[in-house]
């Protein structure tokens, strides 16, 4: 095995790399997070059609709005602190970290599995409200008026999915940075709790938490400043994470 | 001869705190290097190093001739942080594997690697529910991925029971043909045992390194007991190096030696004798009287 061979990127498969990362999520919580974070959401949208009858687009609105403002976010800071523990708890990540070529993919990598499984939470959460609707429309058909825009849901949702890069990329930092849970529970509740106190305001467009839920703004440069800042935030600030942290000492 | 590793000047220094200090290691390809020292003599972090984990504060580290950078290094098979090194217990055996492969971008043959540390069948159990000495053979085959041409462990023996360290023992023994590895290790006698050169650490300096067999092949020692108070003044007259320990006398036998000469002439001055035992050379005893002449 030569030192060429391990460290040319063209010898490197990313896919497997990026499947050696997920491989490490089995049994793990992230499991019970990516059912329960959803799944909560989708709950709630599901009982207030029940109980209280709704229409189609306060049903799909209102559950991705609730998704981007505090479940998304919070499932994001469980998460990241998750993926963090499986490396720092048992200091698992010497070994890799050891090997060739490693340090300069290993982060990006881990980083790229948590975005995969936000990913799949929004195709999760897509998933069910369209499940929901279709639920309503033929079980209890006039619970729920009209029907579910699934496209406008479907662009809503990838808008909010790119709009959280950044936010995603800052709590990963934090939780791998400190090597302990606390700095980005605070951090992480302090930028939800900041977000919802600041739902309204203009200047929040700014602020990785509120850029998600800005994607439902009814101000269209607004929601687009937001994606622009969160999916160009979040890779400018992957990259400058990677720089910092393949430097770091273990 | 070919050096596997070799530094010059190797320092690391934390705030108040020199845990390396200058050392020049050097590491004969092919061999079995015992790196011995006590806890705190700076073996773990000089391993670190090697590994890329910390930056040296000063120094260089060549690996089979090439000079160690941070971005472009050889492949090296590691187990550090005994027992077995940290493995994501969560996950089965056979998947703790392909997450290290999968970081190298190489395929691996789990049920041969396990199969090779006498771990073959248990690629689905969890190693959160392994026991040590199944966690040090993990290490180890961890360690095999890639077929590196160098491997280190640390403490490869710890915790395991007496037949659990001598299968190791020979597991070792086997995995080091045709490369070179480096052990670390508090079990003095087991390294005597498997290693063929070995360097000895104490407070973060190198105070000894070399082959085991030139050791070895020393000049013969003995060890003479007598209750006679004469017996220091005697070898002294006979120009021997000895030194008392625990009541009887170290004795070191130059050119033109041999005990039966050394028991005539002490016998013939008249002092009486209770004991003369050649002595093979011990490695718990060199080592300790290395570090503690330190």
């Amino acid at each position: 095995m030569t030192a060429s061979a391990l460290t040319d990127p063209i010898a490197v498969r990313t896919s497997g790399l990026i499947a050696s990362e997920l491989t490490k999520l089995k049994g793990s919580l992230v499991y019970v997070l990516s059912a329960a974070v959803p799944g909560l959401v989708l709950l709630l949208g599901f009982l207030i059609g029940l109980m209280e009858g709704t229409t189609a687009m306060r049903l799909s609105g209102g559950t991705v709005a609730l998704w981007a403002q505090a479940l998304m976010p919070l499932g994001v800071l469980a998460l990241t602190v998750v993926l963090a523990q499986l490396e720092h708890q048992p200091r698992a990540w010497d070994p890799l970290l050891a090997l060739p070529g490693a340090r300069r993919r290993i982060y990006l990598l881990k980083l790229a599995a948590a975005a995969i499984v936000l990913g799949l939470w929004h195709l999760i959460l897509w998933l069910g409200i369209g499940a929901t609707d279709l639920f309503f429309a033929h079980f209890l058909p006039g619970q729920v008026e009209g029907r579910v825009d699934m496209i406008w849901t479907g662009e809503t949702l990838l808008r909010v999915f790119g709009a959280a890069q950044l936010m995603l990329v800052v709590q990963y930092a934090l939780a791998l940075y400190f090597r302990s849970f606390v700095p980005p529970l605070v951090i992480g509740f302090g930028g939800i709790l900041l977000s919802l106190g600041a739902y309204a305001s203009e200047k929040g467009v700014v602020i990785p938490w509120m850029m998600p839920i800005n994607q439902m703004a009814s101000d269209p440069w607004r929601a687009d400043v937001a994606l622009a800042l969160g999916l160009g935030g979040g890779i400018v600030a992957a990259i400058i994470l990677q720089l910092v942290m393949q430097r770091r000492e273990w | 001869m070919e050096w596997a590793v070799e530094s010059l000047g190797l320092t690391k220094s934390f705030k108040h705190h020199v845990a390396v200090d200058g050392i020049d290691l050097s590491v004969p390809t092919g061999s079995i290097y015992g790196f011995l020292g006590s806890n705190g003599a700076g073996k773990s972090t000089t391993i670190r190093m090697i590994l890329g984990l910390r930056r040296p504060s000063s120094g260089s580290i060549s690996l089979f001739g090439e000079e160690l950078r941070h971005d472009r290094r050889p492949l090296i098979g590691a187990m550090a942080d005994s027992p077995g090194g940290a493995f994501y217990d969560h996950l089965s055996a056979a998947d703790n594997l392909r997450v290290t492969a999968g970081a190298l971008g190489l395929e691996c043959d789990v049920p041969a690697l396990l199969d090779r540390v006498g771990l073959a069948g248990k690629e689905r159990q969890k190693v959160g529910g392994f026991s040590t000495g199944m966690r040090q053979r993990l290490g180890i085959a961890r360690a095999l991925i890639g077929d590196p041409a160098l491997i280190i462990l640390d403490e490869p023996l710890n915790g395991l029971d007496p037949e659990g360290i001598r299968a190791m023992r020979t597991l070792l023994v086997e995995l080091a043909e045709g490369r070179t590895m480096i052990i670390c290790s508090h079990l003095l006698s087991e390294i005597e045992k498997v290693a063929t050169h070995i360097g000895l650490l104490s407070r973060g300096r190198l105070i000894h390194q070399g082959p085991l067999e030139d050791l070895r092949s020393g000049p013969p020692t003995v060890a003479v007991s007598s209750a006679d108070e004469r017996l220091a003044s005697q070898l002294h007259r006979l120009g021997l190096d000895a030194r008392c320990d625990g009541g009887a006398h170290q004795v070191t036998l130059g050119d033109g030696w041999r005990p039966a000469r050394l028991n005539r002439l002490l016998v013939e001055s008249g002092v009486e004798i209770d004991a003369l035992i050649p002595r093979k050379f011990c490695l718990e005893e060199f080592y300790h009287d290395r570090v503690s002449a330190y």
